[in-house]
């Protein structure tokens, strides 16, 4: 009786953990982690000028109008102007002609600023897709503490 | 003793501490609000097949794939199919108004402002991402990227003959 009522136990806690052996999303192709799919690498190359270097994992692109840079915590430093290189155009069914950056480009960001102004946080903004499994990431967010010479 | 001991205190274990136990399958699906705050709760969607999509209106895979979306929902609703639109937080209300008017989507549209569905459905963190639950309530399956449409009919007709 009790070696019964132990088997049926142990019955009772294998069921209890079946749902753990199926999984649902076991075999879905998940995309790369944001920051592997998209790398950004910012440096200060003179007293007026940044550069931003993006570069998307194979088989992923970025969209040149959703590159978006901006300054806090920048008394007295302002941005100029922000050049970016042309893309390749992409027809988009539902954009139309959109210009895409494949592989890695530079972003110059060319600053205003007074003699004094020395330290600025650059926020840089980005969005992209994965080609092959066809997904489209969120606006990556990310922040830069930099110091001017 | 012990061996005898042993499988009640895995049983007393598992009873009282669920929380520690990564499930995957929701118990049963969560409730929705439409973006016109219609509250869309788990009792309405018990008995239906129930596709969970997140897309986004920036997204150029999700807008590709709402045609196809819409006609699935046109030819399987009277057999039980329910679709959700869930918006991701990262989108604008207004967009999705005025995408919702264009292409006159006719299932229900969920801004999921705080993020909290995303979260709640492993995490999602790209867009597509579709879910299927099934008629009790257990999400069966995930897919990542754009749907394969022939594949999910294929499936609706074996799910709504055996529905």
């Amino acid at each position: 009786m009790t070696h019964t009522m132990t088997k049926l136990t142990l019955h009772a806690f294998l069921l209890a953990l079946l749902p753990l052996a199926a999984p649902s999303a076991a075999l879905a192709a998940e995309p790369l982690p944001p920051d592997q799919a998209f790398k950004l690498i910012v440096s200060v190359r003179g007293p007026n000028t940044l550069i931003a270097e993006l570069a998307p994992a194979p088989e992923h692109y970025l969209y040149k109008n959703k590159v978006i840079f901006a300054l806090k915590n920048a008394s007295g430093v302002t941005i100029r102007q922000v050049q970016l290189p042309a893309g390749e155009i992409k027809n988009d069914p539902n954009f139309g002609q959109m210009e895409v950056y494949h592989k890695s480009i530079k972003a110059e960001i060319a600053l205003d600023r007074t003699p004094k102004a020395k330290s600025l946080t650059l926020l840089a903004r980005y969005q992209g897709c994965n080609e092959r499994i066809g997904v489209c990431y969120p606006p990556i967010d990310k922040s830069f503490d930099l110091t001017l010479p | 003793m012990l061996g005898r001991r042993l499988p009640w205190a895995l049983l007393a274990l598992a009873l009282v501490m669920p929380w520690h136990v990564p499930v995957q399958a929701a118990p049963e699906p969560p409730a929705f609000t439409t973006l016109d705050g219609k509250k869309i709760g788990p009792g309405e969607l018990r008995g239906k097949l129930v596709l969970v999509n997140f897309w986004a209106t920036s997204c150029g895979v999700c807008l590709q794939e709402m045609p196809d979306l819409i006609a699935t929902w046109r030819r399987y609703r009277s057999r039980g199919l329910e679709v959700i639109a869930v918006a991701m937080s990262y989108d604008e209300p207004e967009q999705i108004r005025a995408y919702m008017a264009k292409h006159s989507l006719p299932f229900p549209v969920v801004f999921d402002r705080d993020g909290a569905l995303a979260r709640e459905f492993e995490g999602v963190r790209a867009t597509p991402t579709t879910f299927l639950i099934d008629r009790s309530g257990k999400r069966i399956s995930k897919t990542v990227g754009i749907i394969d449409f022939e594949k999910l009919r294929a499936f609706l007709e074996s799910a709504a003959a055996s529905g």
